[in-house]
């Protein structure tokens, strides 16, 4: 279930951003930092989910992966981080 | 650091093994070179005998008994009717609940006779059934219709209509009646009740599964070693190889005299490929973990774990970054150590969390609060938030990743000096020289120690003599114009390298930063709901929003505060280290102790027959004057 939740945690990037921006005045570096923070998390997600759903199918198969997906479903999810600091850092 | 090892070096008549490996297997220090995965069809067998017991007592812990349950003698092997018991209650608990579906199906139409209902329906009068809601049931139905209500609730009309019809919501008949389903559901439930005082007889017999588990262990272990000894003279003597620290030289030399065996020991050698035994205080004991997901070194490399240990320790605090989260870690590790199954990682985590609350307070966070404007905090030494114009985290994750490089290459040169000679690793020092050297200059010189004049000199010195190991020295058995070819490659894969291996230290001030502002986020959404904090029903969800979002935050900043500080230190340090996992675990022949929850191999090695890696062949062992001279 950890796994198949995991890439959700983009979405609250994507929250936190939208949260931050809030008190921007200006539209267009908004809709900028909305643009970017979006296709990097759905883009970072699509590709953790992508790890996630190898994972579960080894385990399903008996291997004992569940550590192991983790670790690796943790570095796409890094790009999102990076995109999440480079709104805030706007 | 490595322990050193001495190698035994065993001959005996074929036949002897046993009595010497259950000797061995007795003190527990002597690591024989055999496979870890079972070889043969006797070795399978007892691996999957012993995983058998393991999976029977974790399933025993599932069960739920109930307090009135009394156990029953069992006759035969308690195993083998243990095991048939738990399939038998799985088919049972699926019998149940297809029960259970159906008595819930066919309550609402009460007591009836199925053999009437097929009477009525071979005379050609079948009888139909419908449930509708009771908004669509019609009460002219009743009057105009053959329809009979059988019962009336929650909004539902349950009716049967006696012959053909046209009338909506029709549904599958109950099959029997529900006092017959619920006769069958009691059968059922006594022969689940049977089973289950099979298995609480078993249960109460667990330490037997355990103890036969940990003897079919030894047996296995015993098995392997026997199954590594080298024939030789045509079968008659066997040879048997194997490693203890040397500091267990005097008890492994006492039990070995006892078994009357003939042995050579001498000092391991690198190309014997000796198993890797670390011996390092407590601290640093608790990280050997996260050395062996990466891999033991070679004898003749170095041990990572005491800088793991720190580094390691410093990244996770600085991913975390918040001294609130770093007392809930605390926390967490004290209760983890009354759970048997995660006991072992109890300090560690305890580590962790002091680690993450002295970085969090040097960060003033607090659950993602700034401390530093509380009046009790005034004149704490808060780390700065700006350093030289910029953010102050980070800035020293940059110097926190220099630091930690030019670390790794003072090792690397350290070790290339041990190994290879210092004429055979001038290149190293020559790029530790440049790279350090003009660190540790460069940083003198930026806080005014040294001044403009003696910091361009030693700069001229350092490069002068960097370049010469770099392009000229850095093989002398070599011609000089490949050494100058070699030295400008090294210098392209250096500079791209090493800068990137810098700013990968970003990622630390990454992770605090996007942990903290999401921190910071629920806080303010919390506070929205909250208003001015005079509303008391408001507490209870503002309350939910804070404990929600910030468990959520400690569970991915977690996660990311693990696997980035290992990346950094597997990737970043050991490429510059130039560290190799080219060895292998210390894994001596012992018998598995009652505390210690017996061990199989990995499930992944089912699949026989296994690769058997052995030592390579060595130089012939020099006979020690202490050898036994018994046969």
């Amino acid at each position: 279930m950890v796994l198949s939740a995991l890439p959700a945690t983009q979405g609250i990037y994507g929250f936190v951003a939208f949260f931050m921006m809030r008190s921007m005045e200006n539209p267009a570096v908004v809709f900028g930092v909305g643009l970017s923070v979006g296709l990097v998390c759905m883009l970072s997600a699509i590709r953790q989910g992508q790890v996630c759903a190898n994972g579960i199918v080894g385990i399903s198969q008996g291997h004992n992966v569940f550590t192991n997906t983790l670790i690796y479903a943790a570095l796409p999810e890094f790009y999102a981080i990076l995109g999440l600091v480079g709104a805030l850092m706007v | 650091m490595i322990s050193p090892m001495t190698k035994y070096s065993f001959i005996l008549l074929n036949g002897e093994q046993e009595g010497l490996l259950e000797k061995l297997q007795e003190i527990g220090l002597v690591d024989i070179t055999r496979s870890v995965k079972p070889v043969d069809g006797p070795s399978g067998d007892l691996f999957r005998a012993v995983e058998q017991r393991k999976d029977l007592v974790q399933s025993l812990g599932k069960i739920f008994f109930p307090e009135t349950l009394q156990p029953i003698p069992v006759e035969g092997d308690l195993t083998y009717a243990t095991a048939a018991a738990l399939d038998t209650l799985e088919e049972l608990g699926e019998r149940m609940k297809a029960l259970e579906k159906e008595a819930a199906a066919a309550k609402p139409w009460g007591a009836f006779d199925p053999e009437l209902l097929k009477k009525l329906s071979d005379a050609g009068v079948p009888v139909q059934f419908h449930v509708s809601s009771a908004k669509s049931f019609d009460p002219l139905w009743v009057e105009n219709e053959p329809v009979q209500v059988v019962k009336e609730d929650d909004g539902k009309v349950w009716f049967v209509v006696a012959g053909p019809d046209t009338l909506p919501d029709r549904v599958r008949g109950p099959r029997r009646s529900y006092e017959a389903i619920q006769q069958e559901i009691a059968e059922v439930q006594a022969e689940i009740d049977h089973e289950k005082a099979i298995l609480l007889t078993a249960k109460k017999r667990q330490a037997e599964f355990e103890a036969e588990s940990r003897d079919k262990l030894t047996q296995l272990d015993l098995y392997l070693a026997k199954q590594a000894a080298v024939p030789a003279a045509e079968n008659t003597i066997v040879t048997l190889v194997g490693y203890a620290p040397t500091e267990n030289e005097e008890a492994v030399t006492k039990a070995v005299e006892e078994t009357g065996v003939f042995y050579l020991k001498d000092n391991a050698q690198v190309d014997d490929n000796p198993p890797i035994s670390f011996r390092n205080n407590k601290f640093v004991k608790m990280f050997e973990v996260l050395t062996d997901m990466y891999g033991r070194p070679a004898y003749d490399g170095f041990d990572p774990t005491p800088f793991i240990a720190v580094f390691f320790l410093l990244f996770f605090a600085f991913c975390m970054g918040d001294a609130g989260y770093g007392l809930l870690l605390i926390l967490i590790g004290f209760l983890l150590k009354k759970v048997d199954s995660f006991k072992g990682f109890a300090p560690l985590v305890v580590t962790l969390g002091i680690g993450t609350t002295v970085i969090g307070f040097l960060f003033h966070t607090f659950f993602s609060i700034d401390i530093a404007e509380w009046s009790i905090f005034r004149g704490f030494p808060f780390l700065p938030s700006k350093i030289a114009g910029y953010d102050g985290t980070m800035v020293l994750a940059l110097i926190i990743g220099i630091v930690h490089l030019c670390l790794a290459m003072i090792v690397k040169t350290y070790n290339a000096t041990k190994v290879k000679g210092f004429a055979n690793s001038l290149g190293t020092w020559g790029w530790t020289l440049l790279i350090v050297g003009g660190t540790i200059v460069g940083a003198l010189a930026l806080v005014g120690v040294l001044d403009k004049a003696a910091t361009k000199w030693i700069i001229i010195v350092l490069g002068v003599l960097s370049a010469l190991g770099i392009f000229l020295l850095n093989d002398l058995h070599r011609n000089p114009l490949i050494n100058i070819g070699s030295g400008l490659w090294e210098s392209y894969n250096t500079v791209t390298g090493l800068l990137g291996d810098v700013l990968s230290y970003l990622r630390l001030y990454a992770l605090g930063l996007a942990g903290a502002m999401l921190g910071k986020a629920f806080n303010d959404i919390g506070l929205m709901i909250l208003g001015d904090g005079t509303s008391i029903p408001l507490w209870i969800p503002f309350l939910l929003v804070v404990i929600v979002g910030h468990t959520l935050n400690i569970a991915m900043c977690a996660l990311g505060a693990f696997v980035h500080p290992l990346r950094l230190n597997f990737l970043e340090f050991f490429k510059n280290s130039g560290y190799e996992a080219a060895g292998r675990t210390y894994n001596p022949l012992k018998k598995p102790s009652p505390a210690m929850p017996p061990k199989a191999p990995s499930r992944r090695s089912r699949k026989l027959p296994v690769t058997t890696w052995c030592s390579p062949p060595s130089r012939p062992p020099r006979v020690s004057t202490a050898s036994s001279p018994s046969s």
